[in-house]
């Protein structure tokens, strides 16, 4: 990997307008054309494949050493605001870029499989997406980035509601609105970030807002924190995230549980610490707190749950009070393994939602005690399965474990006893895994009508595989990762 | 060869690979790609070995792992004469359990799972006692547990293969936190995770921290090596394929918290406490396996609290700070148990499956190799002169005889409670009765006297040739790998060549004249207790009746394993359970009630809004009026 | 002393005069089907007069004062007068659908009248000028909700809006009054200098809250805004998407010049009395519209609210001392520009499923998207243009007003307004779910439309709603350039 990245890592052509904007370009003129579904399924894999290798080119040219941002564009946007056009990445951002990149084929692949009536609108609806998460990322504006925030919410509320199962309704309401509440206070400080600093550019403010009141500071603080929490989602702000990933289909599962809950630990990272250091460092310990309770509260709730999708869900909740607890501790081991932990969970949870959509399009179930047994009729099935429960509950040498060890280790270095009741976490994912595991794919056969159940065919093969290469290498390679973040994360670290 | 360790654990990741990717296409070839790949791995090491004496190598780098800050970690070999000797004992009896298995799993349909996990096993076990690091060690140690799961859950259409593999999984969990905790305080303190150094900054760090640091780790090592309280997963796992059990639970993984602390020696002799919460927890663990086994009459359980029980007197070797000996009895123990293992293996394989003793007896005709080499394991295990188990047994004792009665110098940096060490010398003892009864027990209602279930008992058969050539192998190390190692006793060859491991502290004993006497005394405690198993069982003496008058109500308690399992898997994990639907009615009443009582709020507040709007232009005209009142008013007075 | 040339400037305004005037002659003497000629008239009419706007606009920082000093002419009336030409044609457009021959031209010419009233409304210089205009606007409105006389709940909505109306009109009357009384000037600009000299004294507070409420009558401000729903749900869809946008609009652009010019001395007095308004419109108007279940009834306390917004710039550049970087009123102009377009195609697809299930019930857009999809996606852009995601233009709009607030240091005013946003994301929301998520009701037959058979949905009001659809995502995406024009327009005009 050494001779891959150069000091000079700037390109000379526009790489991320074109990453954010080809998809569209290429994706939505097919999509609304086409004459088939395959014609539709080829637009939509084509536009996301333009997405994921720009994405990486993206991290195989971003230099590793270099502090700030890279490939960096601006233009004017709306001028009479102050509101420009501008967009960057630096080592905050730049796994999350990769992630959104290599998730968007795979996730229109899983949708090939389990979306089957208004393919065009869905289809549409997820290059759109695809475009707006990334434009969370690599946005250096922050109107801009509000915009792609927002923008994002759109074709997820949409997903949930139209491809979704009996209760979408409710779960795509509740979705929208409790995100929407969280974010529109953030729009205001926002402004109140502008009023004091005069500018809109997320590059410029941190300097701006070192000198603000610590009154304006705590105000900022609780704005973004709501925003955020919510969508990461944090204790006690979680609970739209098990109706959401209940009713959604198997792709906005993925979506969801792979891209949008990593923005709000992005918004922590790029915006609230940065931005209002002192108010962050006030409440740290209540954060830390809440981390906590999310870690072990979460693993908890996912133990008891008769719905494996629920399961799944709430062991998001769990895996993202990592990220927090990661991310709060302000260390730079802390904070470099809530990235990893990010990107880990950003492979790794919508493979497991993949494979509970899998088996619900054979057996039209999700209840765990309806299931059980799989694995001698669907041992490939079974194997992956069982190979993404094992990177979800921290096995070494897969990716969960790195983010989670290294948040450990940070944690430690915050205080001994955080450290400790965060190792709890572990064990409880290893119990709620494991035993859902055991009821799931082991066993005797319980439900006679899965007797003839099909192993998984090609291509839901090579979604698992897709999203499988990342899991390992994360798990053995991870230096070629965390190198990535050194230069940012030691400056957030402070 | 000397500069290529990597190659010791690339053989059984290629065969890992290359049966779990082509295995389903030709399972026949399966089991043999495994033991010609482990056995490579046997030869390189023995290179390795050959090369190695007499050398202190450094530590040879891979990549580098992460590098996060101040935290680096990195893939590293060190090949230091402890690592030696794991890897030869590791891949020795790894080969002779792979080529075993691949008669003992031939009639089954899924054997190419069963010989994709054996070389992960081995793979991790090697990277694991290959490490430089601590990191490194864990996650392999991890590795070994994922093995271990996997392998315990063979069978997964039994519910209670199912079970206990989790089972399995999860107390190695608990042990595993202690262990993570430790290594990340180990981080803190030291600032690095590599032993070397870990060992040169003892001087400069806070001893109760080390004291801690070593507690923790050896937490980590009683999940793994099965020591009280989390022992319980051990006898579980006896419902992996006996091939698996002999291998994991009985010769390799389970020594892993051995080797752990001989390992980190220099720690444990910086933090006397630890040291003799070691000794301390090994010896009751010891205790305990023995009375249990006593009673079983599963053959693999007995010999799973016998593994649980010798895997105690290893720590309190480590314990007594004889490292070295802890390793020697390892090394010993891994062959005449896996001996045992395969030998019991044969046995419920000729009893299709049996593997309850009450529907045994008078196999000795039926399976005449299988007699001799488990006659040969027992003598072993019971540590009857000259077997390999008296060597290293009697070392333990002896070792600990002398902590108890002197001080051991200057090796270790304070000597607390010594008299304690009078207990644990006793136990021993007792535990050397109790190991040479249940035992001879064993071998008696196996192989002695009348069948009991005639129709099992004619249709046993010898078992093949590639299945009792490595119990040939194993019963010749059994018979010789304690005379030709141990030979004189604690200056034998395996004491010379570990001198070269990182920081190793050597305990010298108190020399011919009594070692001899220490010899006699646990000779004739083993001797008592196999006299005592061939008296009840053989000629039919009345000693159990007899045990029982004496001590009413003790039988109960160890058939029921100490209510142990009750404790773990009824208390425990249902308190957690109470606690996760607790948690969940939380979730669903307060926290989600919260929620969506703010929407129904604001929707009964809209209901109510309503209402004002009543369609009469006069109410609307009067609302104006209120309005205009309020307004022009409030302007005048609050101005 | 009124110059030749002021005639000049008038023009527009007689051009619309003229087409009004035109099309009841037309009206007389013609007969069979003149939809299109009256439409064609009324266009041309607009057209026209838009050219005579552009052609004799001012010079970039001039104000050019008429007759007077009774009108101005400045970039700020031309700036609504644009949009109430846009607003006008597209209402006569919508309105071909939906009436026969003879309403049809009625509609247009009261439409006219209207426009004309609107057009003098947002140059009126002086208080009688104002007053003129006011009721101008409003009288041909009374009749426009009444317009279909044979439905009793559009002459009940017409009786009861006049009613208030006059009401309101008298309280204006009398504020106007007292002013004069209390500065002896009926001037705007001049105005300001009389209660500079008088003083805060009880009696210029009780002249300005007159004013005020007579004001939040017409912009439909709580808790003046009764009459609005009922208005709105009685009067033919055409006539309430014109309703719901130009007067309330056109009385806002009165209300920012007399906030910063009239009563400029009590700037600090309005501030918060705008604000408490502003704060109540949309606390209520958003609280009430989740309870609604017909469509219209909805959109007008939707437009309550969004009356509140608006509100929110005005309080806001009263708080703010330094007029040099205050942007309130061009925030409260960009919004009522996109406001319109949004909210008039929102009244345009609600017309859309009125002629195909006959009902404006919210279940009647039960499968819109199946039935209807272009529509519906226009009107799932103008939900969210409401609600205030991005990137529509009423994300921009909002996000301009709440700078304004921020800038204004108006916080709690800035959080009551998100945290309404978020209150009116559930019922906008609940369109776009009937319209998307749900299947349509087996139950409504395709034929039980009451709607007259000529209305028939076509190619024009595709293009209506097409249009404001357009807008409101390009305004979204590329609001600069109005965004420029709205504070040019301030800077030249009220400045």
């Amino acid at each position: 990997m050494n001779g891959m990245t150069t000091g000079e890592a700037a390109l000379d052509f526009p790489i991320l307008s074109l990453a954010l904007w080809l998809p569209l370009l290429i994706g939505l003129p097919i999509i609304v054309l086409a004459r088939s579904r395959n014609a539709i399924v080829v637009g939509a894999l084509m536009a996301s494949l333009a997405q994921a290798v720009l994405a990486i080119i993206v991290t195989v040219t971003f230099d590793h050493q270099a502090t700030g941002y890279q490939f960096v564009e601006s233009a004017e946007w709306i001028p009479a605001l102050g509101i420009s056009y501008k967009l960057g990445v630096d080592g905050v951002s730049i796994l999350m870029v990769l992630l959104t990149g290599i998730l968007g084929p795979l996730v229109v692949a899983a949708s090939w499989l389990t979306i089957h009536r208004r393919e065009r609108e869905f289809f549409a609806a997820l290059i759109t997406l695809q475009t707006a998460m990334l434009g969370v990322f690599v946005t250096l504006d922050f109107i801009l980035f509000y915009v792609f925030w927002e923008m994002v919410l759109i074709p997820m509320y949409l997903m949930i509601g139209v491809w979704g199962h009996e209760r979408r309704i409710y779960a795509t309401i509740k979705f929208f609105l409790y995100t929407f509440a969280g974010s529109v206070l953030m729009l205001v400080a926002i402004l109140a970030i502008r009023f004091t600093t005069g500018t809109f550019d997320i590059e410029a403010i941190p300097e701006e807002m070192a000198g603000a009141s610590q009154i304006l500071q705590r105000w900022v603080f609780v704005a973004f924190f709501l925003g955020f929490a919510i969508k990461v989602p944090m204790f006690p702000f979680h609970t739209w995230l098990p109706d959401a990933h209940v009713e959604a289909p198997t792709a906005g599962s993925m979506v969801l549980a792979g891209v949008l809950l990593k923005m709000g630990a992005y918004g922590f990272l790029r915006f609230l610490i940065p931005m209002a250091p002192d108010a962050v460092d006030e409440a740290r310990g209540l954060v830390i707190a809440l981390s906590l309770v999310a870690i072990v509260y979460g693993a908890l709730v996912a133990m008891v749950q008769p719905d494996l999708k629920k399961l799944v869900a709430y062991s998001s909740v769990s895996h993202m009070g990592f990220v927090t607890l990661g991310i709060f501790t302000a260390t730079q081991t802390g904070i470099d393994g809530a990235l990893v932990q990010m990107l880990s969970h950003g492979v790794v949870s919508p493979a497991l939602f993949f494979a509970v959509g899998v088996i619900y399009e054979r057996a039209h179930t999700r209840r765990i005690d309806e299931l059980g047994g799989l694995a001698p009729r669907m041992p490939i099935y079974a194997t992956l399965f069982g190979f993404f429960m094992l990177a979800s509950l921290g096995l070494p040498l897969l990716s969960g474990f790195v983010g989670e060890f290294l948040v450990l280790v940070g944690a430690f270095e915050y205080a001994t006893g955080v450290g400790v009741l965060a190792a709890l976490g572990v064990i409880l994912a290893a119990a709620y895994m494991l035993w859902m595991y055991q009821r799931v794919a082991l066993g005797r056969l319980r439900n006679q009508a899965l007797a003839t159940i099909p192993d998984v065919n090609r291509t839901e093969i090579l979604t698992f595989v897709g999203l499988g290469v990342l899991v390992v290498w994360v798990g053995i390679f991870p230096d070629t990762f965390v190198r990535l973040l050194g230069a940012t994360t030691a400056a957030l670290a402070g | 060869m000397l500069d290529a360790p990597w190659i010791i654990p690339l053989l059984p990741l290629l065969a890992f690979a290359v049966n779990g990717l082509a295995g389903r296409r030709s399972p026949r070839w399966t089991g043999w790609v495994s033991t010609l790949a482990i056995l490579g791995s046997f030869l390189a090491t023995v290179v390795l070995w050959i090369q190695s004496v007499g050398s202190d190598k450094d530590s040879s780098v891979l990549y580098t792992w992460v590098a996060s800050g101040g935290f680096e970690i990195e893939i590293a070999f060190l090949t230091d004469a402890l690592t030696v000797v794991m890897l030869l004992v590791v891949t020795g009896v790894s080969t002779l359990v792979s080529m075993y298995a691949v008669g003992y799993m031939d009639h089954d349909a899924n054997k190419p799972r069963f010989f994709t996990w054996i070389p992960l096993f081995v793979f991790s076990m090697i990277m694991l006692v290959i490490s430089d690091n601590l990191l490194q060690l864990f996650i392999f140690w991890e590795m070994v547990g994922l093995c271990s799961y996997l392998l315990i859950g063979y069978w997964y259409e039994r519910d209670s293969a199912n079970a206990a593999a989790t089972k399995a999984f999860l107390v190695n969990r608990i042990g595993d936190f202690g262990f993570a905790i430790g290594i990340i305080l180990a981080f803190h303190e030291f600032g690095t995770l590599r032993y070397r150094e870990i060992f040169d900054g003892l001087g400069a760090a806070d001893p109760r921290m080390v004291t801690a640091i070593a507690c923790l780790l050896f937490i980590g090592a009683m999940g793994k090596s099965a020591q009280f309280p989390l022992h319980v997963w051990l006898p579980d796992a006896m419902e992996g394929p006996t091939p698996v059990s002999a291998l994991i639970h009985a010769a390799t993984m389970v020594t892993a918290g051995v080797y752990l602390v001989a390992r980190l020696n220099p720690v444990y002799s910086a933090a006397p406490e630890a040291l003799l919460l070691v000794a301390a927890v090994g010896t009751f663990t010891a205790f305990l396996a023995a009375t249990i086994a006593l009673t079983q009459t599963d053959i693999k359980r007995v010999l799973a609290y016998s593994t649980v029980s010798q895997l105690g007197l290893m720590f309190l070797a480590a314990g007594a700070g004889a490292y070295t000996v802890a390793i020697f009895h390892l090394a010993t123990h891994a062959f005449f148990k896996a001996l045992l293992f395969l030998g019991s293996g044969s046995v419920i394989h000729a009893m299709n499956d049996e593997q309850d003793m009450r529907q045994m007896g008078g196999l000795r005709s039926k399976l005449p190799v299988t007699y001799a080499t488990f006659i040969i394991g027992g003598l072993a295990l019971a540590a009857i002169f000259p077997l390999a188990g008296f060597w290293s047994k009697d070392e333990i004792l002896a070792l600990t005889h002398l902590k108890a009665t002197s001080d051991p110098g200057s090796s270790l940096s304070t000597d607390h409670g010594a008299g304690i060490f009078w207990v644990f010398y006793f136990t021993g003892l007792a535990v050397s009765v109790m190991t040479a009864f249940y035992t001879f027990r064993m071998i008696v209602k196996t192989f002695h006297g009348q069948p009991r279930n005639a129709e099992l008992h004619a249709h046993a058969h010898e078992s093949p040739r590639v299945m009792t050539v490595p119990l040939i192998v194993l019963a010749a190390g059994a018979l010789l790998t304690g005379a030709v190692l141990g030979i004189p006793p604690e200056h034998g060859i395996i004491h010379g060549y570990l001198k070269y491991a990182a920081g190793i502290v050597h305990l010298e004993g108190a020399g011919p004249p009594a070692t001899v006497v220490l010899a006699v005394i646990s000779t004739v405690a083993a001797g008592g207790g196999l006299l005592l198993a061939l008296g009840a069982y053989s000629r039919g003496m009345g000693i159990p009746a007899l045990a029982r008058r004496i001590l009413p109500g003790a039988e109960t308690l160890f058939r029921q394993k100490w209510y142990m399992d009750h404790i773990g898997d009824g208390f425990g994990v249902a308190f957690t359970k109470a606690t996760a639907m607790i948690s969940w009615g939380f979730d669903a009443g307060v926290i989600d009630g919260i929620v969506n009582g703010v929407g129904h709020l604001s929707r009964f507040t809209a209901g109510q809004v309503r209402r004002l709007q009543t369609g009469q232009a006069q109410n609307y005209a009067l609302l104006m009026v209120v309005g205009l009142v309020l307004t022009v008013g409030s302007l005048v007075l609050f101005r | 002393m009124i110059e030749p040339s002021d005639i000049g400037y008038v023009l527009p305004e007689l051009t619309v005069l003229g087409t009004a005037l035109a099309l009841l002659l037309w009206a007389a003497i013609t007969r069979g089907d003149r939809r299109w000629t009256s439409v064609g008239l009324a266009l041309t009419g607009n057209g026209l007069a838009a050219l005579f706007m552009f052609m004799r606009a001012p010079a970039d920082d001039a104000a050019v004062q008429i007759f007077t000093g009774q009108l101005v002419v400045d970039g700020y009336s031309t700036f609504f007068r644009t949009l109430f030409l846009i607003l006008a044609s597209l209402a006569i457009v919508f309105g071909a659908q939906r009436f026969s021959t003879a309403p049809l031209t009625d509609f247009a010419a009261l439409l006219q009248f209207s426009l004309l009233g609107m057009m003098l409304l947002v140059g009126a210089a002086d208080w009688a000028t104002a007053f003129i205009a006011i009721e101008t606007m409003a009288i041909p409105v009374y009749v426009l909700v009444g317009l279909t006389r044979f439905r009793r709940e559009s002459l009940e909505a017409a009786m009861k809006y006049f009613a208030l109306g006059a009401f309101a009109s008298a309280i204006l009357i009398y504020g106007i009054a007292w002013t004069y009384g209390l500065t002896g000037t009926t001037s705007l600009a001049e105005t300001a200098a009389g209660i500079t000299a008088h003083g805060e004294t009880p009696w210029t507070l009780f002249a300005l809250g007159l004013i005020l409420v007579a004001m939040g009558f017409k912009v439909a401000a709580v808790p003046f805004h009764a009459w609005t729903p009922d208005a709105y749900q009685g009067a033919p869809t055409p006539a309430a998407a014109f309703i719901s946008v130009g007067p309330k609009v056109a009385a806002m652009a009165l209300l920012a010049r007399v906030v910063t010019l009239a009563f400029e001395p009590l700037a600090a007095n309005i501030a918060i009395a705008l604000a408490v308004i502003a704060a109540a419109t949309m606390i209520l108007g958003n609280l009430a519209a989740i309870a609604q279940n017909d469509v219209k009834r909805l959109l007008g306390y939707s437009s309550i609210a969004h009356t509140g917004y608006m509100l929110v710039g005005l309080a806001a550049v009263s708080q703010t001392e330094d007029t040099a970087t205050f942007i309130g009123i061009p925030s409260v102009l960009f919004y009522g520009f996109v406001y319109a377009f949004m909210t008039f195609g929102a009244f345009a697809v609600a017309y859309v499923v009125e002629t195909q299930t006959g009902s404006n019930d919210i279940s009647a857009f039960r499968g819109l998207a199946q039935r209807a999809p272009l529509p519906a996606v226009a009107m799932a852009v103008f939900m969210l243009s409401l609600t205030g995601v991005p990137p529509m233009s009423g994300f921009l709009g909002k996000l301009y007003i709440l700078q304004s607030a921020v800038d204004a240091e108006f916080g709690w005013l800035a959080v009551v307004l998100v945290v309404t946003s978020v209150v009116s994301a559930f019922y906008y929301l609940r369109v776009v779910v009937m319209m998307f998520m749900q299947d349509a009701d087996e139950a409504v037959p395709a034929d039980a439309s009451p709607v007259p058979a000529s209305a028939i949905v076509a190619d024009t009001h595709a293009a209506v709603i097409a249009a404001t659809a357009g807008a409101t995502v390009a305004f979204g995406i590329v609001g600069g350039g109005l965004l420029t024009w709205a504070q040019s327009a301030v800077t030249n005009g009220l400045l």
